[in-house]
C-alpha cells in the first residue's frame, strides 16, 4: 500500500516487463500510429510520452484477450472537437478546426494538445471540474447563507484552483494545501476553503475527503462496517473524522483560517449492536497513528506548551500550530506516499477524459469494484508518483493515447470498459454554457452568468455513473427564454449570420460546420432543406428553428 | 391491448416491435397513423379508459411509528402516551391520533406484520421502493416505474410516474432521489418530479413560436438526434431523446399540475400542509388519467428525538389526508380502480432512546392499503404484546410487492426478458401475495 516517495518506479525499468516493451516498440507502435490518423502521427510523439505507451499496451492486451477489434482512429475534425471540449472546456470554432486540419505536420495532434494545456482555458476547465469534486454542487442561495463573505472566499478558492492547474502544481501539493490549510503564501490561501466551507462539520469534512482524495465513499460506514467492501470499516469513518475534529474556523486579518486545538476531539462511536469504542487516528490501509488518550471523563488542560513557538514576525491573530497536529499527521502519514491517492487521481482524470473510470464509478474504488485494467491503473499511478504528481503529463498521456483517439461509433461485442471505441461524455453544465455561446455568438470568450447558473441547476453531474437525461433538462432546452435568446437572430450573432445566407443548402452546411464541425449527411441535408423551404415565407424563424434543432440535439449534448 | 402491454418489459426489442407495427400500419394504408391514433376510435378509447388503473403511494419517508398509528399498544411498557380508539371494524383499534381514519377502517386493509431486514434508511428505501435487495450491477426499477409502464395508456400525455415532493432535501432520501429510479426499464420510466412551489419550470412555449412550429422544430431535432442515436447505438442519446419525447406531453397537461385549478374547498378539506396539498393534487392527477403518483415530503418521519411530540404533529395530518383521499376516490367511483398504499421504509423501535425518540425498526411494523384489488376491512398479521416481534403471518417486501401487483391484475412472476441481463422476475422467489387482503 505504501511506497517510499520518489522511488524511480518507471515500469520500463521492470525487468519482467522488458519483453512486452520490446515487442511493443518493435511491432506495436507504428501500426498504432497509422490507425489513429489518416496521416501518420510521428513515432517520436509516442516516445516522448511514455505513459501513452503504457496505456496502449494494456488496453490493446485486453482487446486481444477479448478478441475485440477496436474502432478506427478518429478523424482530425472529430479529434479537434473532442480535445477542445475536454481540455479547453468548449467546442472549437470552425476556423480553429480548419487551421488544425490544415497543419501538414505529423505532430499536429501533440502540438494542439500542448497548446491547449498551456492555455488559460485548460486551467478554467479543470477549476470547474475540481470545484465540484472538492466542494460539490450547492445551491447558490445555500452558499450565501452558510458562510460569511462567501463570494470573496469562494472567489479565492476558484482562483487557487485555476492558478494551480495553470502552473501545474503537483497534485500531492494541492492536496496538502487543502488538507493542512495552513497557507504560507498568499497564493495558497484559497485552498483553505476546502475545510473552511464545511463550517466545522467534521463528518462533512470526512465525507468530502474520502471520495475526493481516496476515491472511496464512506458514508455508509458511519453506522457499521461497509456491508460489501470489507476493507472499509466503521473505525475508518470515525478515524477520518478524528483527524479533523480539532479544527475551528476563524477569520483573521490574513483571511480565513482553520485553527487546530492540541487537545480534545476524543470521541467514541457505537456500532449497531450498541457496542461503543474509541475513535482512533486510522484510515483505510494506513497504519494507526498513536496518540495518548486521556482516561474517559478526565479533563485536559490546554497550554501554550502544546503548541509550536510562534515564528518571528507572524501576525498576532495567526492561529498557533499544535506540536502534535492531527491534520499534519494525516497529510504526512496517511496521504503522502499512499498509493490509493495516486490511483484515485489517475482514475479520476481517466474518467474525465475517457468517459468512464478504470474503476467505475470513480468514487467507489473499493474491493467490490475491481479495475477494468488493474495493471494499467497500477502503472499509471506509479508513473504519476514518479513524475512528481505531474497532472499535465498525465492528461497529455491520456489524450495522446490510442484509445482516446478512437472513433466513437460502437464496435461489435465491445463493452464500454474495454475502451475499444470513444465513449460519449455528456458536456458538463460549464462546458455546455461555453459551447452554446461559442456556437451562438462565434466568440470564444462570451459569457452569460444567468445561463450558466441555470445550466448548473439543470445539469449538475460531472462524473455521472450513467448517462441519463432528465425531463427538466429537456424542458429547459426546449422552453427556456435563455436558450430561445441564443437561437434568435440579433446583434450580429450566428443565427443572424445564418439567416443572411440565401441558399438553404449553404445555410445548412454552415450551421452544421459551426455546431458539429462536419458536413451534413445527404439525408440530413435533404430533411433540413425541406424544412427551410417549407418556411420560405418566414426565413428568420425557419433559421432559428433549424439552429435550435442542432444545438438541442444529441450530437451537441455529448462529447463523442 | 392490455395483454400486449403486459408482455412489454420496456426492452429495446419491444420498442422495435412497436416501430414495426407503426410502419406496418402505414404501409398497409390504414388511416390510423400511430398507436395513439387508435384512441381516436371512441369505443376503443372508452374501453381503455374504463380499464385504466392507478396507484397512489403515500410515501412516509423516514418511517412512522406503528405504535402511534396502526398498531397501538396502550398500557404496555412500549406503548407510549397515546390511547387507542375503536374503529369501524369491531374489535380493531388504532391510535387516538387517527380518529377520522378509524371511521373508515372498514375500507382499508392493514398489515401489522411487516418484517424486513434493512434498518438503514437508504438501503431500506431502496428495498421498499424496488421490492428487492440490490444485485449489482443491475438496477431494479422502482414500483412507480414498473406500474407507470404497465398501467399507462398509450395516448395519455400525463407522465406515467409523477413524484410530488416539495424539496430536493431529505437526508438519505435525497441521496436516493439522485439515483436511478427506472433501472433497466430506461430513463423514460423515471419519475417527473414536481413539488414545492407546485410549478414546473420552463413549461410555457416561447411567445414567438407557433404551436405548429414548436412541434415541427422538435420533429426536426428528433430526426437528427435519432440518426445520431441509431448510428452510435447510443444509450445516452436514447435517454436524451426519451426525455424530449416527454416534453410535449407534459406541456399539454401542465394545467393539471396547477393547484389553483382545484376548488378551494377541496384543498381546505385536506389541510394546509404540503403533504396534504400534494395528496389532493395526486387525486386530481389520477382523476385525469395519471397511472402512478407518489406523494413524498422529504424525510420528516425519522423521529430519533421526541418521537411522541413529532407524531402528535404529523399523524393528525396523515389521518386527515387518508380520510379525505379514500372518501374522495370512492365518491368519484375511482377507488375500485386506484390502489392506495400508505407506508414508510420500516417502523420504529418499541423502546425509547435517551432523546425520547424511537429508532429504526424493520423487525415488526405496519402499513396500510386500500382500493383496487384490495379486500375491505382486513387486518392481517399481528405483533406480540409489546410490539417487539411479529406474532403471526410475517410479510416481507417480496410478499408485499406480490400483493401490490396481484391487486392491480399484473402477473407478479412475470420475467423481465432483457438482453444482456440474467433472469429477473417482477417478484423474485415466487413470493406469495397476501391473499387475505386481496379482493
Amino acid at each position: 500500500m505504501r511506497v517510499p516517495r520518489n522511488r524511480p518506479s518507471l515500469n520500463l525499468l521492470r525487468r519482467d516487463r522488458w519483453p512486452i516493451y520490446t515487442a511493443i516498440i518493435a511491432a506495436g507502435l507504428i501500426p498504432v500510429a497509422v490507425a489513429v490518423s489518416d496521416r501518420p502521427v510521428a513515432a517520436a510523439q509516442a516516445a516522448q510520452s511514455q505513459p501513452s505507451t503504457l496505456i496502449n499496451q494494456w488496453v490493446e492486451r485486453r482487446w486481444s484477450a477479448k478478441q475485440v477489434s477496436p474502432a478506427p482512429g478518429v478523424d482530425d475534425r472529430a479529434f479537434a472537437r473532442r480535445v477542445y471540449l475536454d481540455l479547453a472546456g468548449r467546442i472549437p470554432t470552425p476556423s480553429e478546426v480548419d487551421s488544425f486540419v490544415a497543419d501538414p505536420g505529423d505532430d499536429r495532434r501533440p502540438k494542439l494538445v500542448d497548446r491547449l494545456l498551456a492555455s488559460p482555458e485548460y486551467a478554467q476547465r479543470m477549476r470547474d471540474v475540481f470545484d465540484v469534486v472538492f466542494i460539490g454542487r450547492k445551491p447558490e442561495g445555500q452558499r450565501r447563507r452558510r458562510a460569511p463573505n462567501p463570494e470573496g472566499l469562494r472567489g479565492e478558492w476558484l482562483a487557487y484552483l485555476e492558478r494551480s492547474f495553470a502552473e501545474n502544481r503537483p497534485w500531492d501539493r494541492m492536496l496538502q494545501d487543502m488538507l493542512l490549510s495552513r497557507p504560507e503564501t498568499p497564493a495558497e490561501k484559497g485552498a483553505v476553503w476546502f475545510l473552511f466551507s464545511r463550517q466545522d462539520k467534521y463528518q462533512d469534512i470526512a465525507e468530502a475527503v474520502s471520495p475526493s482524495v481516496f476515491g472511496v465513499q464512506i458514508q455508509c460506514a458511519q453506522c457499521h462496517d461497509h456491508p460489501l467492501a470489507e476493507e472499509i470499516k466503521q473505525s475508518h469513518y470515525w478515524g477520518l473524522v478524528a483527524f479533523f475534529n480539532r479544527g475551528k474556523n476563524r477569520m483573521t486579518k490574513q483571511g480565513p483560517r482553520v485553527a487546530e486545538s492540541a487537545i480534545g476531539g476524543f470521541a467514541n462511536f457505537a456500532n449497531l449492536s450498541g457496542e461503543s469504542q474509541p475513535a482512533q487516528l486510522v484510515f483505510l490501509g494506513a497504519p494507526k497513528i498513536d496518540e495518548t488518550r486521556p482516561p474517559d471523563g478526565a479533563k485536559e488542560q490546554d497550554s501554550p506548551d502544546l503548541y509550536e513557538p510562534r515564528s518571528e514576525g507572524a501576525p498576532s491573530d495567526e492561529p498557533p500550530v499544535p506540536k502534535f497536529s492531527r491534520r499534519a499527521r494525516f497529510v504526512e502519514q496517511v496521504v503522502n506516499g499512499n498509493r490509493l491517492v495516486a490511483r484515485a487521481a489517475v482514475n479520476r482524470f481517466w474518467a474525465l477524459l475517457m468517459g468512464r473510470g478504470l474503476v467505475h464509478p470513480v468514487d467507489k474504488m473499493d474491493s467490490q469494484h475491481p479495475a477494468s485494467h488493474p495493471e494499467l491503473l497500477d502503472d499509471l499511478a506509479r508513473d504519476f508518483e514518479a513524475s512528481g504528481f505531474d497532472v499535465k503529463r498525465l492528461v497529455r498521456a491520456i489524450v495522446l493515447s490510442r484509445p482516446y483517439q478512437l472513433d466513437s461509433h460502437p464496435v461489435a461485442g465491445a463493452q464500454p470498459e474495454l475502451f475499444a471505441n470513444g465513449l460519449e461524455k455528456p458536456l458538463t453544465a460549464e462546458v455546455l454554457h461555453r459551447s452554446l455561446l461559442v456556437a451562438a455568438t462565434g466568440k470564444v470568450d462570451a459569457a452569460n452568468p444567468e445561463l450558466r447558473a441555470e445550466l448548473i441547476e439543470a445539469f449538475p453531474d460531472v462524473f455521472p455513473e450513467e448517462n441519463l437525461s432528465s425531463l427538466p433538462q429537456t424542458m429547459f432546452m426546449t422552453n427556456s427564454p435563455l436558450i430561445q435568446q441564443l437561437v434568435r437572430p440579433g446583434g450580429g450573432n450566428t443565427a443572424e449570420r445564418l439567416a443572411a445566407i440565401a441558399d438553404p443548402a449553404q445555410r445548412v452546411r454552415e450551421a452544421f460546420r459551426i455546431a458539429y464541425h462536419r458536413e451534413p449527411a445527404p439525408d440530413e441535408l435533404k430533411e433540413t432543406i425541406a424544412y427551410l423551404t417549407a418556411r420560405k415565407d418566414r426565413p428568420q424563424q425557419a433559421t432559428t428553428q433549424l439552429w435550435w434543432a442542432l444545438l438541442a440535439g444529441a450530437e451537441f449534448r455529448f462529447n463523442h | 391491448m392490455t395483454d400486449v402491454k403486459r408482455q412489454d418489459c420496456g426492452s429495446v426489442d419491444h420498442r422495435v416491435h412497436r416501430r414495426q407495427f407503426l410502419e406496418g400500419m402505414v404501409a398497409g394504408g390504414l388511416s390510423v397513423a400511430s398507436f395513439s391514433g387508435l384512441f381516436s376510435i371512441p369505443a376503443f378509447a372508452e374501453q381503455a379508459r374504463k380499464e385504466q388503473k392507478h396507484c397512489i403511494l403515500l410515501w412516509l419517508c423516514g418511517a412512522p411509528s406503528q405504535f402511534e398509528t396502526w398498531d397501538p399498544k396502550p398500557g404496555t411498557p412500549t406503548g407510549g402516551p397515546f390511547r387507542s380508539i375503536p374503529t369501524k371494524l369491531p374489535g380493531v383499534q388504532v391510535s387516538e391520533l387517527m380518529p377520522r381514519t378509524a371511521t373508515i377502517l372498514d375500507k382499508l386493509s392493514v398489515i401489522r406484520s411487516m418484517k424486513t431486514a434493512q434498518n438503514e434508511h437508504f438501503q431500506a428505501i431502496d428495498l421498499l421502493t424496488r421490492g428487492d435487495a440490490p444485485r449489482p450491477p443491475f438496477i431494479r426499477p422502482t414500483l412507480g416505474s414498473v406500474l407507470g409502464q404497465q398501467l399507462a395508456q398509450l395516448d395519455s400525455p400525463i407522465p406515467s410516474f409523477v413524484l410530488l415532493d416539495p424539496c430536493p432535501e431529505g437526508n438519505e432520501f435525497k441521496a436516493f432521489k439522485a439515483g436511478n429510479w427506472a433501472g433497466w426499464l430506461g430513463a423514460e420510466y423515471g419519475p417527473v418530479r414536481v413539488g414545492g412551489e407546485y410549478r414546473i419550470e420552463n413549461i410555457a412555449r416561447a411567445e414567438d413560436l407557433s404551436e405548429a412550429d414548436h412541434e415541427q422544430r422538435e420533429a426536426l431535432r428528433r430526426f437528427l438526434s435519432r440518426k445520431y442515436e441509431n448510428d452510435r447505438k447510443s444509450a445516452a442519446a436514447a435517454s436524451l431523446n426519451a426525455a424530449y419525447e416527454r416534453v410535449k406531453g407534459l406541456m399539454s397537461c401542465a394545467h393539471l399540475f396547477d393547484l389553483e385549478k382545484i376548488p378551494q374547498k377541496d384543498r381546505e378539506r385536506y389541510g394546509p400542509g404540503t403533504f396534504a396539498q400534494h395528496t389532493v393534487l395526486a387525486r386530481h392527477l389520477v382523476e385525469n388519467g395519471a397511472p402512478f403518483v407518489m406523494v413524498a415530503n422529504g424525510m420528516p418521519w425519522d423521529c430519533h428525538v421526541l418521537n411522541h411530540e413529532i407524531h402528535q404533529m404529523l399523524v393528525p395530518e396523515l389521518d386527515q389526508v387518508i380520510y379525505q383521499l379514500i372518501t374522495d376516490l370512492e365518491e368519484r367511483g375511482l377507488l375500485d380502480k386506484t390502489l392506495v398504499l400508505i407506508m414508510g421504509e420500516f417502523g420504529r423501535t418499541p423502546t425509547l432512546n435517551d432523546a425520547r425518540g424511537r429508532d429504526h425498526y424493520p423487525n415488526a411494523w405496519s402499513m396500510a392499503m386500500a382500493g383496487c384489488g384490495i379486500r375491505k376491512g382486513v387486518v392481517y398479521g399481528a405483533t406480540d404484546t409489546n410490539g417487539v416481534d411479529v406474532k403471526e403471518n410475517p410479510v416481507d417486501q417480496r410478499r408485499l410487492f406480490a400483493t401490490v401487483f396481484s391487486a392491480l391484475g399484473l402477473d407478479p412472476y412475470q420475467q423481465y426478458d432483457l438482453p444482456g441481463l440474467p433472469s429477473f422476475f417482477r417478484v423474485e422467489g415466487n413470493a406469495e401475495p397476501v391473499r387475505e387482503v386481496l379482493a
